[in-house]
């Protein structure tokens, strides 16, 4: 099939399945482990962007890909981080103003 | 070059049919990014919000997690074994894809029903309406998804798919990944968070 790129094996899918299934596991262990809240949100923010890119870059292959595909869902992604963080004034101006 | 080859690989180097499939993937990145920017901006500007383990069913939801990645890995076979050209392989995944993403519709039903007796609704709360409309929009995207696999399996039943023909399988398996990427965000940020 012309213009296709090379893809990753059964074995491949079968190791990125073992991490996610992992990931899920230590995520549930983070909640059940009574941490700090602020710990306990970074870490399972980190693990879900973990699980996200294992699941973009070898199911949907974008580390075998063209990088110019990068840029289609990079650019809402990016532009999503962008509208939280322009309502943030006004997040903290609403609950400045409870207080 | 004939007319074929053109439309199949233009300048980008990358097949139509996949960049078809990326371009509407943008769209639906920007439809659920709206829906968890909203909650985001609704959670953080909110002066009380309740614990999600003390409302949801932790057990169940991370099982339903485990249920849609799984569902994945099958997806990702199910290109394997038409690229190895195992029709039989090809059709096994696809219903085992089928079913699990059915799993998963019937989990969340029940999730549903043991929240509506708990008294968490729709209306009931904030965190309520956010819960409902997120795993409500990606339920639907997941009975569409189930829809497609049925269709697939059947078209794969009748050898459309080839070791030289796969393109409907490897875009499918795109939009049922990012189903899968938008469930493992929304599991982590509105159940566990």
């Amino acid at each position: 099939m012309p213009g296709v790129t090379k893809h990753p094996t059964a074995l491949t899918y079968l190791a990125i399945y073992g991490w996610l299934i992992g990931l899920t596991v230590l995520e549930v262990g983070i909640v059940l482990a009574g941490w700090p809240r602020g710990a306990v949100v970074s870490m399972l923010i980190a693990t879900a962007i973990a699980k996200a890119m294992l699941i973009a870059l070898y199911f949907m292959h974008l580390k075998f890909d063209r990088r110019v595909i990068w840029l289609l869902p990079g650019i809402p992604v990016a532009m999503g981080f962008v509208f939280v963080l322009a309502l943030f004034p006004d997040i903290v101006f609403h609950l400045t103003l409870r207080m | 070059m004939n007319h074929a080859a053109v439309l199949e690989v233009p300048a980008t180097g990358i097949p139509t049919g996949k960049l078809g499939i990326w371009v509407f993937l943008v769209s639906e990145i920007m439809f659920f990014t709206g829906l968890i920017g909203s909650y985001i901006v609704l959670r953080l500007g909110s002066k009380s919000w309740p614990n999600p383990q003390e409302l949801l069913n932790i057990g169940l939801l991370a099982t339903n997690t485990i249920v849609l990645i799984s569902s994945s890995l099958t997806m990702a076979l199910s290109l394997d074994a038409i690229k190895r050209g195992s029709q039989r392989r090809l059709r096994l995944f696809l219903l085992l894809t089928a079913l699990l993403g059915s799993a998963f519709l019937a989990i969340k039903f029940y999730d549903y029903l043991h929240m509506w007796h708990r008294g968490l609704t729709i209306a009931s709360s904030l965190f309520g309406s956010c819960y409902y409309m997120l795993t409500g929009f990606h339920a639907l995207h997941v009975l569409s998804g189930v829809i497609l696999l049925l269709y697939l399996f059947i078209t794969a039943s009748r050898g459309m798919f080839s070791a030289a023909n796969f393109g409907r399988i490897e875009y499918s398996g795109l939009y049922w990944h990012f189903i899968d990427i938008v469930w493992v965000i929304l599991f982590a940020i509105l159940c566990l968070v």
